[in-house]
């Protein structure tokens, strides 16, 4: 089942921030000629600090980078198509289908007006093939990410919700549409650690038994450890460095993954180490 | 949002020339405003009366001019009034809380059920036109709103850690209000007024229209709109120019108030 | 939501009262012995026998506590007295005038908010093109515009010089179009940039983008997740509009001559009708106020935040 081709794949991305200070025009680079990818059924782990241009990589992975920043150079392949050149109606049809996405701060990303099947019937409106996905099935898979009464989740506001549930709620679109890639933006900050081992629980097994492949973005190298089998270590807009989870926590070669791997096992001691290799 | 600083500029010296016409009024304008000539009357612009004269044979131009001088001073003294009101009953009831704060909110919410301009016309209406009345009415029906808005504003800072260290280290009451809470307090209120300035010119020239504010001959742009209304068939631009001098104004003080404001928003988000 | 509705109702009743007994300070503040404006409007010489019968009549020797019982105990039973100038009950003047004024302030209600969606909205979305700039520099004139002028250069325009509308009276629809339009354009342009703002505020969302990033046609996007959002600051707003749609429709009736109760309260304030004038500004509280609590209906109903709070108390 597992395959080890390339399932996402960015090849040397450079994103520009353009802005206006007074009269004169400020153009910043935050990307600078990056290479990823993910493969199926692999969790590649994407770390830095914050600021570092994580984030902002997962939008133009989407295709929806804000107006002040554009792609310089580079492209984004889904499954050896090149998304990145589609129009925006066919790069639409990728985003939530193939590409879903779970993001920090749970509790802002709902709409607090709409309730959480509102929001799952929007999402099934917009799709291409909308009588593969229905209500029932997704009150199925709600079960599966451990909630005991789907009927009440569905009927619920996002504010009565808490943000661990939210992002439960986030894993579940992934799975009712079947998505392939799942980016998992900072998806345990903010929550306590019990909610914090299911999530991560949830993502490990979306990738062993649904094969999916999974770009987890995060500056916790504990999930990082938990999760991965691919890792690249950002700074500054470039990849630092790159290589199996456990070689860069057994082997870092850049000063930069260096101290960040020490920092780690000073905060947490030696037993968080990453798995050794599945392949 | 600096959105164009030559219109900024353009906006503050309308201002200046306004108040300047209405501190300098006697010196400036060339004839004097009440000076009637029914010979005169309707007369077209000309050397002599710059923007032609009015019904009776007054001088557009000095009216105009004395009219800076009614429009400044009433509105002057409305905003003197309800920040006066507002800072005083605000500060009372965010700062003593409990009853007293509940009772003054109570009473603000009562005011909050009159349509402000209503309120006004009809205050006015039983006291009586006239620019001390105008003043009193308008001011009487806007200080609930800043009242309320000072509370919230002294409730906001009332918890401020400096604040409740300065207490901590035995300041007493006042000194804390006087030093710490009417400085902030005050800047925002500035910022509000300015903004409102053309709101309350609006209301007082909307009054002496009716004939129930400044009254003739009091030569008030307002009033000299009401004047022409008669000859709008015959002499539309007797009509135009009071008209157009309320809107200068108004604009004018909108944009500094705009202004102003996007300035202090940024500020702030860049202390937070 | 019952109970809420009911809750906000009984809210209300004191907060009538207490506007009922600013009413009667006012009054009673005023330079003028309500008694002799009764005396000069009947055309009965003021002598002091007249003047003390007259008080004696509108019950101005009594305690002032008595006079503002025995006053707001007849409104209530929807008694407001007869008129000075004519002897008929106030009410049915009050009633009488009030469809045109409601009329007025309707039509410039639709207008307001059928004008000022579409173009607040589109010109979020076109921000700072060229449609945008145009929208933004008309609302930047039309909050500094006075109604009353406004009105007469709609007049001097429409009427005076190329006569296509009436200038005055009430009757068929081209009477309607200018003093619905010189009353609507304040408002109008208020809630233009308000609407504005809220769209570009509402578009920066992050549920926007995750709605996007689950795939969302960009329609669904805009049309559902960030209008109904700007929808709810709108509706708070309404009625603060009316508030100011009711003034200006005093100004407006006068200068176009229709035949509202603006009108008809401005020509009783000369007169010193009070009775009339009583009823006049208690019927716009009531308005004012009913329309307030609408507002707050259709805010609990548009956005679940404030009714599952208020349903938790």
């Amino acid at each position: 089942m597992m395959t080890c081709q390339n399932i996402l794949e960015i090849r040397n991305l450079s994103l520009l921030l353009s802005g206006k200070k007074g009269n004169d025009r400020t153009e910043r680079e935050l990307v600078c000629g990056l290479d990823l990818a993910v493969r199926r059924g692999e969790v590649t782990g994407l770390i830095g600090e914050s600021g570092c241009g994580k984030s902002i990589t997962c939008l133009a992975v989407l295709g929806l980078l804000p107006p002040a920043i554009t792609r310089q150079t580079g492209a984004i392949f889904f499954d050896k198509t090149e998304i990145s050149r589609l129009p925006a109606e066919k790069r639409r049809e990728y985003r939530g289908r193939k590409i879903a996405v779970i993001m920090q701060n749970p509790m802002s990303c709902f709409d607090a007006i709409f309730t959480v099947k509102e929001h799952v019937l929007m999402t099934i409106a917009a799709q291409r093939s909308k009588d593969l996905f229905s209500l029932g099935r997704f009150q199925e898979i709600l079960e599966y990410v451990g909630f005991a009464e789907p009927p009440e989740i569905l009927k619920s506001y996002p504010f009565q919700l808490s943000g661990g549930m939210l992002q439960r709620v986030m894993v579940a679109l992934a799975l009712l549409l079947k998505a392939e890639v799942l980016i998992a933006d900072e998806p345990t900050t903010d929550m306590d650690l019990i909610v914090q081992s299911r999530i991560l629980d949830l993502i490990d097994n979306l990738c062993v038994s649904h094969g999916l492949g999974i770009l987890l973005v995060t500056h916790d190298l504990g999930v990082v450890a938990r999760l991965a089998d691919q890792v690249a270590v950002m700074r500054q807009g470039r990849i630092v460095e790159t290589g199996p989870a456990f070689d860069i926590f057994a082997n870092p070669r850049q000063d930069y993954t260096k101290a960040l791997v020490k920092a780690h096992f000073n905060l947490h001691g030696i037993v968080s180490w990453p798995k050794e290799g599945r392949l | 949002m600096v959105r164009n600083r030559k219109i900024f500029v353009l906006a503050l010296a309308i201002v200046m020339a306004i108040v300047s016409a209405a501190v300098f009024a006697p010196l400036i304008s060339p004839h004097d405003p009440n000076e009637v000539n029914l010979e005169m009357k309707l007369s077209p612009p000309g050397f002599d009366h710059l923007l032609g004269t009015d019904h009776l044979g007054r001088d557009i131009f000095s009216r105009l001019i004395y009219g800076a001088r009614v429009s400044v001073a009433t509105v002057a003294a409305i905003i003197l009034l309800v920040l006066a009101f507002g800072l005083g009953i605000g500060m009372l009831a965010g700062y003593a809380g409990g009853i007293v704060d509940a009772a003054l909110m109570r009473l603000c919410d009562v005011f909050f059920t009159f349509p402000t301009f209503v309120l006004a016309l009809f205050m006015v209406g039983i006291l009586g036109a006239g620019m001390g009345n105008v003043i009193i009415a308008i001011a009487l029906t806007h200080w609930a709103w800043y009242a309320r808005i000072v509370r919230g504003l002294v409730l906001t800072f009332k918890y401020r850690d400096y604040i409740l260290a300065a207490r901590a280290a035995g300041t007493g009451r006042i000194k804390i209000v006087v030093r710490h809470i009417l400085p902030p307090v005050f800047s925002q209120l500035v910022i509000l007024a300015t903004m409102d300035i053309g709101h309350m010119m609006l209301h007082v020239s909307g009054l002496s229209f009716l004939g129930l504010g400044i009254t003739p001959p009091t030569p008030e742009w307002g009033v000299m709109i009401s004047d022409a209304r008669e000859y709008i068939w015959t002499q539309p631009s007797v009509i135009l120019w009071p008209g157009m001098m309320i809107f200068l104004t108004v604009m004018s003080f909108n944009l500094i108030g705009d202004v102003v404001r996007d300035r202090l928003d940024s500020k702030g988000k860049g202390d937070t | 939501m019952v109970s809420f509705i009911l809750r906000r109702l009984l809210m209300m009743v004191p907060l009538l009262f207490a506007a009922s007994i600013i009413v009667f300070i006012i009054i009673r503040i005023g330079p003028t012995d309500p008694a002799l404006a009764y005396l000069r409007l009947s055309q009965i010489p003021p002598t002091d026998e007249a003047l003390a019968a007259a008080r004696d009549f509108l019950g101005l020797n009594k305690p002032m506590v008595t006079q503002y019982l025995e006053w707001i105990g007849r409104a209530v039973r929807l008694d407001f007295g007869l008129s000075y100038v004519n002897g008929r009950p106030v009410l049915d003047e009050i009633l009488y005038y009030l469809p045109a004024t409601l009329s007025l302030a309707g039509v410039s209600l639709l207008i307001t908010v059928t004008v000022s969606l579409p173009l607040g909205v589109l010109s979020a979305l076109y921000k700072d093109r060229a449609f945008d700039q145009a929208v933004r520099a008309i609302v930047f004139f039309g909050v500094s515009m006075p109604n009353f002028w406004f009105g007469f250069l709609l007049v001097a325009i429409f009427s005076v010089t190329l006569g296509w509308l009436p200038p005055m009276g009430r009757g068929t629809l081209a009477h309607l179009i200018m003093p619905a339009s010189a009353l609507a354009l304040m408002s109008t342009c208020i809630n233009i940039r308000l609407v504005r703002a809220s769209v570009l505020e509402n578009m920066n969302n992050r549920s926007v983008l995750y709605a996007r990033a689950r795939g969302l046609k960009e329609k669904t996007v805009i049309g559902i997740h960030v209008l109904k959002n700007s929808l709810i600051p709108v509706v708070t707003v309404i009625g603060m509009h009316l508030g100011e749609l009711l003034g200006g429709a005093v100004v407006v009736e006068s200068i176009f001559s229709w035949p509202g109760v603006g009108r008809f309260a401005v020509s009783s304030i000369y007169n010193r009708d009070y009775p009339v004038m009583q009823c006049f500004i208690l019927f716009m509280v009531i308005i004012f106020v009913l329309v307030n609590l609408l507002v707050d209906i259709c805010y609990a109903w548009l956005d679940p935040r404030i009714r599952f709070s208020r349903s938790d108390k």
